[in-house]
């Protein structure tokens, strides 16, 4: 099977591209594309979950999860460990960014529980703040799973007939 | 330069001890980003300097073309041990299918730069990948994909002129400057290639936008080589070579469109770090006493920029002043420079005195004036890293975020509100090679298609809720509560770069895209500014610059001098 690599800012395009296109706020999309680039990186197939979060409509289920982590780390910052509960349960690795975002600032993963690769809890406490560049390394994806990845992101993109038709 | 300190602290110190900055509400209004130019910092410069001091060696290591310039040509960079290969493939298209435009199909020429040794399954690789540019897959050995055309105008034109034994005659080709006419340089990951977080600190083009224009020093000899090659050919023992006044005149064209302006609008950290460069070197520049070696260098600043701009055409660039619009604004700058005399703060004086000229009488004088400075150029490339934190600190409250919304974007009441007029356009991507557009908001919808670069207005929406939100609110809630408000809290946190945000809404009925555009490419250091449209030009890069054969004289490559060429003079002799 033929490989291609997608460097992680080609893989957030698409995945952003992916997500306004399915009617997320420029926000949430990056919020999803970072998720899926975190997944990725960490060597998930990430567009492969992000699909299978789209296609079963769950995918809200990961700005939830994501949110509750965000609340979670303003309880942490107070000083206290914060537990989160992640209901509905999302697949780990669309969490990771999420989780490297906040030890940037300074709240880190002690513990977590997972059903099926899929996180039901995770606990937050305060650290030192760690500025975990993103890894840049090409992403592997297959080749079906990037000419999906392309079908799907070129929803995004406007006819240029059609735009040349408006100048007219 | 540190490389052990945070990205972008060392800007952030070498700002604080500057108080005679200019402000972000001068540097970053339109009308000024309209009139940037290039200075010596300009990526450009910056280039053949890092060439000097760093030793780098350069040479034509392939070059096979035919009469008509078709086949393949390979230069290359070595540097520091490391080689860099520019690989280039051209060919010649009916004049029928050159267009400017980034959606164009065919390309007359197509090249790449890669890093490392070239084997023959790369290049195989590369020749049927490059030409076809977007709808090719590269991997990342390959650091830059670029293309272009050459100048329909001048390119036989030149051919001819050097097999007939010739020069040329400025009169003909002087006004554009170029021979072949780039129109993209595209790098950091795009279509398979070599990210630039990639690059180990070391690296040589670990510092921003330095491979693609390492790559666009080539694509200029290339064009130069293919005209004498061509003449070479067609000529016999008649042909000539450049003479020595025609053998740098000649830049690297550029054809650029919309496709800038979503990256000012989305990359507040970049800006602030090209703005913050120009700033930090004129706030020196303008507290330096005026010794007379400096006053003299800045006079022969003055007479060269007459000179270069007494030497183009009075063509019409509207917004901008064409060169011979620009004449008799020098020349009001050197009367003024003239009646100041030798005091010891001339400097500081002149730069009033243009802050209350012409944009262009402001700017060019800023130009003019940081000929004069001489920062370490190690030190520049260190502030040019910038960290891009796009992250919400949720922790904040709501009269927290209304707080930073005031202090950093006071000039959005400067911006016109009216839905009509401010919300008259979106952004959108073209499915054809994905150049960005913008279209009539009452002409098309954009369905979840546009690109949000309608901070302004995402702004105003934002302020109008969190003026009726209680201010010890998280802004969590209101995030979830508004969820369109998320993209402008996002902002409103991590924009906090002085210099960061164009004060101008993109998305206005009134926005001229070209304003924005100029600045950034007054910083890569292009010049002659072309205007074709409201939303398109042709510039120039390298125009007057040292060439291949430069490389090995450090005092040559690095000397610096070579902006704001003269026209060559008519029968110049061969």
């Amino acid at each position: 099977m033929t490989a291609v690599y997608l460097a992680p800012r080609e893989l957030y395009d698409y995945a952003l591209r992916i997500a306004r296109v399915d009617g997320f706020d420029p926000a949430a999309a990056s919020i999803l594309a970072d998720a899926v680039v975190g997944a990725a990186a960490a060597g998930h197939d990430g567009a492969g979950l992000f699909f299978d979060l789209l296609d079963s409509t769950t995918i809200c289920d990961v700005l939830l999860a994501i949110d509750a982590i965000a609340a979670g780390e303003v309880e942490a910052r107070s000083g206290v460990t914060a537990s989160v509960v992640v209901d509905p349960p999302v697949p780990d690795a669309m969490l990771l960014a999420a989780l490297a975002e906040a030890e940037r600032r300074g709240v880190e993963r002690i513990a977590s529980s997972s059903v099926d690769g899929r996180t039901t809890a995770v606990t937050l406490a305060s650290c030192e703040p760690r500025a975990t560049r993103a890894s840049g390394r090409a992403l592997e994806l297959t080749a079906e799973r990037y000419a999906e990845l392309d079908r799907r992101a070129s929803l995004f993109l406007v006819s240029e007939a059609a735009l040349d038709a408006l100048l007219d | 330069m540190n490389p052990a300190a945070p990205i972008g602290s060392q800007l952030a110190a070498a700002l604080d001890t500057r108080p005679n900055l200019r402000p972000p509400s001068t540097v970053m209004a339109p009308e000024m980003l309209g009139a940037a130019r290039l200075t010596r910092y300009s990526f450009s410069r910056m280039l053949l300097r890092t060439v000097a001091r760093e030793g780098w060696t350069a040479e034509r290591a392939h070059f096979d073309l035919d009469e008509r310039g078709q086949g393949e040509a390979i230069y290359c960079w070595e540097i520091d041990g490391r080689p860099f290969h520019f690989v280039a493939f051209t060919r010649v298209l009916d004049e029928s299918l050159h267009t400017d435009r980034v959606v164009a199909d065919e390309w007359e020429i197509s090249a790449a730069l890669v890093e490392g040794m070239l084997d023959h399954v790369l290049l195989e690789s590369l020749r049927h990948n490059v030409p076809r540019q977007e709808k090719g897959r590269l991997d990342d050995r390959v650091l830059v994909l670029t293309r272009g055309n050459r100048s329909v105008r001048f390119f036989d034109y030149l051919v001819d002129t050097l097999a007939n034994g010739e020069q040329p005659d400025p009169t003909l080709v002087g006004d554009a400057g170029y021979i072949m006419r780039s129109t993209a340089f595209y790098g950091n990951g795009k279509f398979g290639m070599r990210s630039f977080d990639t690059y180990e600190p070391e690296h040589p083009f670990a510092i921003p936008y330095r491979a693609q224009f390492a790559a666009a020093f080539f694509f200029r000899e290339l064009s130069y080589d293919s005209v004498e090659h061509c003449a070479r050919l067609r000529g016999g023992d008649r042909a000539v070579e450049f003479d020595d006044e025609w053998r740098r005149f000649f830049g690297l064209g550029n054809a650029t469109g919309l496709g800038l302006v979503p990256y000012a609008f989305n990359h507040p950290a970049v800006m602030h770090a090209w703005a913050s460069v120009r700033e930090i070197a004129l706030a020196d520049v303008r507290a330096m006493p005026a010794t007379p070696e400096l006053v003299a260098r800045l006079d022969g600043w003055i007479e060269r920029a007459r000179v270069h701009f007494a030497g183009g055409t009075d063509d019409d660039c509207t917004p901008f002043l064409s060169p011979a619009e620009l004449v008799p604004l020098i020349d009001e700058i050197a009367a003024a420079r003239s009646e100041l005399g030798e005091v010891s703060d001339l400097f500081e004086r002149l730069y009033l005195w243009a802050e209350e000229r012409h944009p262009e009488a402001a700017e060019l004088v800023v130009s003019l004036l940081i000929e004069l400075h001489d920062a370490d150029d190690t030190e520049v490339d260190a502030w040019l890293s910038v960290d891009e934190d796009r992250g919400l600190d949720p922790t904040l409250t709501v009269g927290e975020v209304r707080e930073l919304l005031d202090r950093r974007f006071p000039w959005l009441d400067d911006l016109r509100a009216d839905a009509a007029l401010a919300d008259a356009y979106w952004w959108v991507v073209s499915d054809n090679n994905e150049e960005p557009r913008r279209v009539r908001r009452d002409r098309m919808a954009p369905e979840g298609r546009d690109v949000a670069i309608d901070i302004a207005n995402r702004l105003r929406r934002l302020r109008s809720t969190l003026e009726t939100t209680a201010p010890d609110r998280q802004i969590l809630d209101v995030v979830r509560e508004h969820a369109d408000h998320a993209h402008a809290v996002r902002r409103v946190v991590t924009s906090r770069h002085p210099y960061g945000e164009p004060r101008d809404n993109a998305c206005a009925l009134e926005f001229l895209p070209l304003q924005t555009q100029r600045f950034q490419l007054a910083f890569y250091g292009m010049d002659n500014f072309k205007p074709k449209s409201t939303d398109w030009l042709r510039v120039t890069l390298f125009q007057g610059a040292p060439r291949l054969a430069d490389v090995d004289a450090p005092a040559v490559i690095g000397a610096d001098d070579w902006v704001l060429p003269a026209l060559p003079s008519a029968g110049s002799s061969s």
